[in-house]
């Protein structure tokens, strides 16, 4: 592990992340909701908005590795962050929709909504996918600067963090797939709902933006599987091989090139390669070939106004000639063109929804319940207001104490209602119990399979010295084994355990011994 | 407490880039410092026990003072004196080296056991009382001590029941090969390496930190455990004194503070046994019959750590 590569990592790569997963898909987003029936309330936005957009996610990052670098957190820096950069935000598109030019310097006009909107949500998911990365890099310093054996201890004992660092992956992951259905199936569905209702298809800027979402989400999952696999490494003591990345990555940036020109040779109203020319090339080759009998060229549903079949790849202009046409084999091709585009559409789709199903999405679908998440948050708004006046007194009782003492005092109050939550919500010292004498229940199973191995628990090691011990016979099953002791030791000695913790360590547990 | 660990790999990695020592020894000292405890470094001359303490001064941004402990060195040299000032007609306090937030005293037991008690008395009481008038130390305040084991001529070895007051101690020992090399590296510069190191720190974010620490949560298996090292010290037919409840109380914070720099906020067995040795080494005495056999503390602290079952640990071996 270099640090070297920690800083590229810190200064460019992840922020550039940050910023090109939600810019992509806002650009795209704003070109689906013009082509859909929002197109008639909204507004033309000024010339160059985007750029403002793209301009929010860039002052993100740079202001937020300004402000690790000073070490300094919490909720109202960032939000005179946000106040700020918005407002800059605002002057910038009022100059750029040239109004002051005539006289009028007033921001607030109806055509700085969904620009400011966009802007906002920039703001937003750069921050998001920001804090998401932060794990990542912990875990990288902590690496920083070892090698061989010492990588592999450390990056043991840094567990915790690499948990942490795998679940911000994942959670990304998610995003971007979920980014990609709030795009690519409202446009589906929007291009087939003017077809049927005979308007004129999207124009091709249109179907170039959600495409270049659609590439830049795909290629976002790609990278994201790469840093998750380069942790795997890591917790084998394997550092990263920059040429390996590139050489993992050149396969799937090449099938996202490929796929990009199938998605354009797709037929459509005007298709740049349709399949009745595919037809006639194949008939031209039938026809090197002498035929028993003379084949037919697909009957290809012809587009009102183009019955004659011509399009940009005409047979006439290349002087194929004209063919007897079989209609069973037309058929047959017609089918096969058919089956072979849903096919490639289909394992598009699998590819980029099949994240959405995996453990640590159902997971934290569980967890974003929206209901569920309303309510906590509307919880959290009222006990910040019950914590102000409270606070507010004992400033005032407190002479010659600073102003931030408020907001201090209001956190502190927070976090320990919080715990105090949690600690009811674990159902108090009976649930605990429970889930402790269930996490022993599951750790002696463990205990047993390393016993079978020739490692006894003594029972004067902890749990994670213990899981040490058995990876260094087992050492396969590392990671697994790591997890398990880090869940165990949360379980039995944390005051507010994870929930449903001991069912995850269970199928740990199945997944070491068996 | 994921500030805290943040903070702590910044901290760690500005040390080690003079300090080319181990890790888990800049670690511990972080966890003294986190405790608001102090530190006895017991170690040969030439191993950087100085150059450790200015590091760490020099990463938590605060005032250093370092003191050199002589025989003839008095208590007020190391409080502060009045001073008649003749061009105001009245006394002048001025501050001694104490009055500052990192004190390193090198070679503590070259200084008299007077000066020594009021080292000490400062270091448990947290404020000097000189000419009746009492004077809060600054906040944070850690010293850190350090004694030579070789040197005994003329020296005043600090008594066990006054090592006690210290947080933990350490030994340094000879660095390896390719850390003793990259000190040679190191020197090849006409400025002190310390002048690259940056603080990591303000100082009342330190305070916010040390306040936090005392917020993670330690289970009552754990408290069991720590009072179960504690009393098989009490117990151990080889030791004349035992480690007192300030022992266990400095292995409970201990505890809470590894486990806040390894970014958690509750603490597990793995903390308790990392700490145990710095911790408890200077908190026992070795009778003399187990001496003469060999016998140290710190053979003796291993082997209770290889003794003493791990609450739930114990039922799951079953």
């Amino acid at each position: 592990m270099y640090e070297q590569r920690l800083g590229t990592l810190r200064s460019l790569v992840h922020p550039a992340l940050a910023i090109l997963l939600p810019f992509t898909f806002l650009q795209a987003f704003d070109a689906v909701v013009r082509l859909g029936i929002f197109s008639g309330l909204l507004p033309p936005a000024p010339t160059g908005f985007l750029f403002v957009v793209f301009l929010m996610g860039a002052s993100r990052t740079a202001i937020a590795n300004f402000l690790s670098r000073e070490r300094v957190s919490g909720l109202f820096p960032r939000l005179r962050e946000a106040i700020l950069t918005l407002a800059a935000a605002l002057v910038l598109l009022t100059f750029l929709s040239a109004r002051p030019f005539h006289g009028d310097f007033n921001p607030l006009q109806y055509d700085m909504i969904w620009p400011m909107l966009l802007c906002a949500s920039q703001w937003l998911f750069t921050l998001s996918v920001q804090a998401r990365l932060r794990p990542r890099e912990l875990f990288l310093s902590l690496l920083s600067g070892k090698a061989g054996h010492a990588l592999k201890n450390a990056a043991r004992d840094a567990g915790g963090e690499a948990g942490e660092a795998h679940e911000g992956l994942g959670k990304l992951s998610t995003l971007a797939v979920v980014l990609e259905l709030f795009v690519i199936l409202p446009y589906i569905g929007l291009q087939a709902a003017l077809v049927i209702q005979g308007f004129s298809p999207p124009a091709m800027g249109v179907t170039a933006r959600v495409l270049l979402y659609a590439v830049a989400g795909v290629a976002f999952l790609v990278i994201m599987n790469g840093f998750k696999e380069e942790q795997l490494h890591l917790l084998e003591g394997i550092a990263h091989d920059p040429h390996q990345a590139i050489r993992r990555s050149a396969g799937p940036l090449a099938g996202i090139c490929s796929l990009f020109l199938v998605a354009l040779l797709l037929p459509g109203r005007s298709a740049l390669l349709p399949l009745s020319a595919l037809a006639r090339f194949l008939n031209w080759l039938a026809h090197l070939i002498p035929p028993a009998q003379p084949i037919e060229a697909p009957q290809i549903a012809r587009q009102p106004g183009n019955e004659t079949g011509a399009g940009i790849f005409n047979g006439s202009q290349f002087g194929l000639p004209e063919v007897h046409e079989s209609p069973l084999l037309g058929q047959i091709l017609h089918i096969v063109g058919i089956i072979l585009a849903v096919a490639v559409a289909a394992g598009i789709l699998f590819f980029i929804v099949r994240p959405l199903f995996s453990r640590d999405a159902r997971r934290s679908a569980r967890r974003l319940h929206p209901l569920r998440r309303a309510v906590r948050n509307v919880r959290l708004i009222l006990r910040f207001l019950a914590h102000l006046p409270r606070a507010i007194s004992a400033w005032m009782r407190t002479p010659g104490k600073s102003l931030s003492a408020i907001p201090r005092a209001i956190i502190d109050g927070l976090r320990e209602s919080i715990a105090e939550r949690r600690r009811a919500a674990s159902g108090g010292d009976r649930t605990r119990r429970a889930a402790r004498s269930r996490a022993v229940h599951e750790f002696r199973r463990l205990a047993r399979w390393g016993r079978k191995g020739g490692i006894a628990l003594t029972g004067t090691e902890g749990p994670m010295e213990y899981a040490r011990l058995l990876a260094a016979h087992a050492p396969e099953k590392a990671s697994a084994l790591s997890q398990a002791a880090l869940l165990f030791e949360e379980l039995v000695y944390a005051d507010a355990p994870a929930e449903r913790g001991e069912r995850a360590l269970s199928r740990i547990v199945d997944g070491i011994v068996r | 407490m994921s500030e805290i660990r943040e903070w702590a790999v910044s901290f760690i990695a500005s040390v080690r880039s003079v300090f080319q020592g181990r890790e888990e020894t800049v670690e511990k000292v972080l966890v003294a410092l986190l405790c608001r405890g102090h530190v006895l470094i017991e170690d040969m001359p030439g191993v950087g026990k100085t150059m450790l303490a200015r590091a760490v001064a020099s990463s938590v941004g605060g005032k250093f003072s370092q003191l050199q402990c002589t025989p003839d060195l008095l208590p007020a040299d190391v409080l502060g004196v009045s001073i008649y000032n003749q061009a105001r007609g009245d006394f002048e306090f001025r501050e001694g080296p104490i009055m500052t937030n990192v004190l390193l005293v090198d070679e503590i037991s070259r200084a008299t056991p007077r000066t020594q008690s009021a080292l000490l008395e400062a270091m448990a009481e947290g404020q000097v009382s000189v000419e009746g008038r009492s004077m809060p130390l600054p906040d944070p305040f850690l010293l850190i001590a350090t004694e030579s084991p070789v040197e005994s001529e003329g020296t005043f070895p600090l008594p066990e029941v006054q090592k006690d007051r210290f947080f933990l101690s350490l030994r340094l020992g000879y660095p390896d090969r390719g850390a003793e090399l990259a000190i040679m590296l190191q020197q090849r510069r006409l400025e002190t390496p310390l002048s690259l190191v940056r603080p990591v720190a303000g100082m009342a974010e330190l305070v916010e930190m040390q306040r936090q620490v005392l917020t993670v949560h330690v289970s009552p298996l754990l408290r069991r455990y720590i009072l179960g090292l504690v009393t098989a010290t009490r117990l151990d037919a080889r030791l004349a004194l035992g480690v007192s409840p300030r022992g266990s109380l400095a292995l409970y914070k201990g505890a809470q503070a590894l486990a806040a720099i390894r970014g958690r906020n509750y603490a597990v067995p793995e903390d308790v046994r990392d700490i145990a040795l710095p911790v408890l080494l200077k908190r026992m005495i070795v009778k003399e019959d187990a001496s003469s056999q060999g016998m140290t503390e710190e053979a003796i602290v291993k082997e209770l750590l290889e003794k003493v079952a791990v609450p739930p640990m114990d039922t799951v071996a079953g």
